[in-house]
């Protein structure tokens, strides 16, 4: 476990863009179904643009943070299907656990904010 | 039904004023005339004026890529106009709100203008080799190595201006 950790910590931090869509890869999905995904949880403030996922998907796949799982057939549309890999899995884990502590740290410092500076 | 006019225009745009470009074409669709093929000569097809946003991004992709590329624009709701060189051309219908983008981030936009540098960079290094070989091959003063010198010498002083603009323009696209 330690040296896959080892290896995932060098891809942190992530830009927002690449959490949302590995996010989104824990359950298997094609292109269109992260914009969507991401759109979703994100209750439609981000959105990531064609040109952006597609540089995304193909540095991830470089990387060997998510791999094609398969392919999937609707309306005449064939669209790829990627997952996350071993390595991708524990990306997400160690980003989430350093946003976590960092999101602690900062309801720590909107109190001690109010406190200095109570009208605001 | 009425034969559609069409209209050529010659144009050189630079690979750092892409989004003057883009600006150009909104305003050609404003006005009714539709780009069908971009190129050194851009085709336009007359139509009714309409606020269109058009992108354009630069890619260089393997043939069995495009096809996943495509698609994902298609499916985002933008129509692929059509394809000059590596610049891949983008439109879609202007909403009101909101102004869709293909780059949603500052690290994809820096990573377009990364990717016309670097091939640039690879041209610019064959250029100056071949200048440096033929510098040496040929010290006779022959008339036809001087013009194939100075043409060489002037394709890599622009090349070498370009590469300076994008990484003005790499710079711009980065946060403060």
């Amino acid at each position: 476990m330690g040296e896959i950790d080892d290896k995932a910590r060098k891809f942190l931090p992530l830009t927002e863009a690449t959490y949302y869509i590995l996010v989104s890869l824990i359950e298997p999905r094609h292109g269109y179904g992260i914009m969507q995904n991401v759109a979703a949880i994100s209750e439609k403030l981000v959105r990531i643009g064609p040109g952006t996922l597609y540089g995304a998907l193909t540095n991830l796949v470089k990387q060997k943070l998510i791999e094609r799982v398969g392919e999937q057939e609707s309306e005449g549309e064939r669209r790829k299907v990627y997952g996350l890999t071993g390595l991708g899995k524990s990306v997400i884990l160690l980003e989430s656990e350093r946003l976590v502590a960092l999101a602690e740290i900062g309801r720590l410092a909107m109190e001690k904010l109010k406190t200095v500076n109570p009208e605001k | 039904m009425n034969e559609k006019s069409i209209k050529k225009i010659f144009k050189i745009h630079w690979a750092w004023n892409d989004d003057k470009e883009e600006r150009w074409l909104e305003k050609m669709s404003r006005e009714g005339w539709h780009l069908t093929s971009p190129g050194f000569v851009y085709r336009f097809e007359k139509g009714g004026p309409s606020d269109m946003v058009y992108r354009m991004d630069f890619q260089s992709l393997r043939k069995s890529d495009i096809k996943e590329y495509l698609g994902l624009f298609k499916d985002a709701g933008w129509e692929h106009v059509g394809r000059f060189g590596a610049w891949y051309y983008f439109r879609t219908k202007a909403s009101g709100g909101q102004v869709p983008e293909i780059h949603t981030d500052y690290e994809s936009r820096i990573a377009k203008y990364q990717r016309v540098m670097y091939l640039l960079v690879i041209f610019f290094a064959v250029i100056w080799s071949q200048v440096l070989t033929t510098l040496n091959q040929h010290r006779d003063p022959h008339a036809f190595w001087y013009a194939v010198k100075a043409v060489q010498i002037i394709i890599s002083i622009l090349m070498g201006y370009a590469v300076a603009r994008l990484f003005l323009k790499i710079n711009e696209n980065s946060p403060a």
